[in-house]
């Protein structure tokens, strides 16, 4: 460098020297950024995949019922879609899970990880649920033969206020639920639910014992049928409404299995009658579209479960084998 | 004189220009390097978590899918033979299973694979849920096998033991 009476003057080497630097370390910067996102994303995405593996122990077998937690150690969003249809699973569609953490200093949230694909489960949460635990509660849906587990995810605390005894006796085994006789009772950062009466962020009604009813959430009302209530209770609406047309096509499904398998073992001295309603149930439930048409198909099977449990050879175990 | 100073001093400045460009191009080439070092590094210790991640998915679809609803029997660790045979023939149920092999053999299990159809049903040994016919490491599960039958006129569950083999394609 030069330096004349009226000014600097810079050679060629410094000018080509500090352009040249400045784009190496631009590209440096630009790199290590991207390694880091990438990295994050790659964390999400293994946590995401996590999750889903700690899901298939909820598979209640024999259980009525099961419980558990996750424990993130930070605070963490989990991202549910759902779909009823997928290029991999045509008939039983899918549903995905990503997941997000928060930052500790710059944008609050980081980018959402990769979306997982689950084809075999049916997951009832809000579209985005927050928090450090998240609460996992199972239950399986019956329509004469079990169909599912139903898994309900929570990241929020509850408060159940006046619910019948068989809905208080399921949820003793989840941390996040409190049961309270009123409303007042219910602690303020609880989302509050309504067994009969509304004044609630949920309310639930039934007039048959909570067989069958309505939930009314986020301003929609979703109607449901046996265990579908805790799903109803906890879901966002529009998931909830995909997951039941979901549930509809493997009620279908395992209905046409249980059809055949009438014709594999009434050869085997195991005759069953239950045959033309298995069919006509199978059909109903594929044609599902809306939650309340999920009702009539309950009501369907409850006909068809009183005639296979009177049987001398039951062509499925039910509810109470 | 002039000129072959101002000559020997344009020379001296290529050269420095020459030295710097060199050592530039060093450094960059230094970065790359090290830049392909790290991806190296960290997509080893990707594709072990990977292989982690679905050794561990395969074990726990294994330790659960007795107690599916499309297979249990309605007892603990127990397949419906019966249902596990319309299954494996069903199309519905072909991308259900979100492992790359699924096999149900009955024990004991003499190395002759049988697969069973709706013809020999009750003297097969291997029920394919699913087979992509790819290279995978293989878990193991025991569980019991129930079937209908039927014995002086009652009808009655036959169990057998069977092994549930599993597994993920290996990746490698």
């Amino acid at each position: 460098m030069i330096r004349g009476k009226r000014g600097l003057e810079m050679g060629f080497a410094w000018i080509f020297a500090i352009i040249v630097g400045a784009a190496i370390l631009f590209l440096a910067i630009f790199a290590t950024t991207q390694i880091i996102e990438t990295g994050k994303t790659r964390g999400f995405t293994e946590a995401a995949k996590a999750v889903t593996i700690l899901l298939d122990p909820l598979e209640t077998g024999i259980a009525s019922a099961r419980g558990d937690v996750i424990r993130f150690g930070r605070e963490t969003r989990t991202h549910y879609g759902c779909f009823t249809t997928s290029s991999k699973s045509p008939v039983f569609g899918r549903q995905t899970l990503s997941f997000s953490e928060r930052s500790g200093l710059g944008e609050e949230w980081q980018e959402v990880g990769a979306e997982i694909s689950i084809y075999n489960k049916y997951i009832f949460a809000d579209k985005t649920e927050q928090g450090e635990d998240l609460f996992l509660f199972s239950k399986p849906f019956y329509t004469g033969y079990k169909v599912s587990d139903l898994i309900m995810i929570s990241g929020e605390n509850y408060c159940f206020v006046a619910p019948p005894n068989i809905i208080e006796s399921d949820v003793d085994i989840i941390q996040n639920i409190n049961i309270s006789g009123t409303l007042e009772n219910c602690p303020a950062d609880a989302k509050s639910v309504c067994f009969g009466f509304s004044g609630c962020d949920i309310v639930v009604i039934s007039n048959d014992e909570y067989e069958t009813g309505t939930v009314t959430k986020e301003g929609g009302t979703v109607s449901f049928a046996g265990s579908l209530v805790y799903g109803a209770i906890f879901s966002n609406p529009d998931l909830y409404e995909c997951n039941v047309r979901r549930l509809g096509k493997k009620i279908a499904e395992l209905g046409w299995v249980y059809r055949d398998k009438i014709d594999l073992v009434s050869g085997q001295g195991c005759p069953s009658v239950i045959g033309p309603e298995l069919e006509f149930l199978a059909t109903q439930a594929s044609e599902i579209r809306l939650s309340s048409d999920m009702i009539s198909v309950y009501r369907i099977a409850q006909g068809m479960d009183d005639r296979n449990e009177d049987a001398l050879c039951r062509i499925y175990p039910g509810e109470d084998y | 004189m002039k000129d072959k100073v101002r000559k020997m001093k344009s020379k001296k400045a290529q050269l420095k220009i020459q030295e710097m460009s060199f050592m530039l191009l060093a450094l960059v080439l230094f970065f790359i390097l090290a830049g392909l070092f790290f991806l190296v590094i960290s997509t080893g210790g990707l594709q072990r978590e990977v292989q982690f991640l679905e050794k561990q998915k395969t074990l726990s679809a294994l330790v659960s899918l007795a107690n599916t609803p499309e297979l249990s029997c309605g007892r603990q660790q127990c397949i419906d033979a019966d249902k596990l045979l319309v299954i494996s023939e069903r199309k519905a149920f072909e991308d259900f299973w979100e492992v790359d092999k699924l096999v149900v053999r009955r024990l004991p299990f003499d190395g002759v694979e049988v697969k069973c159809n709706a013809g020999n049903y009750l003297s097969c040994n291997t029920f394919v849920l699913k087979d992509e016919g790819i290279d995978c490491a293989v878990e193991r599960s025991y569980v019991s096998l129930c079937r209908k039958d039927v014995k002086s006129g009652f009808t009655y569950d036959k169990c057998e033991l069977a092994q549930v083999e599993a597994c993920v394609e290996r990746r490698t």
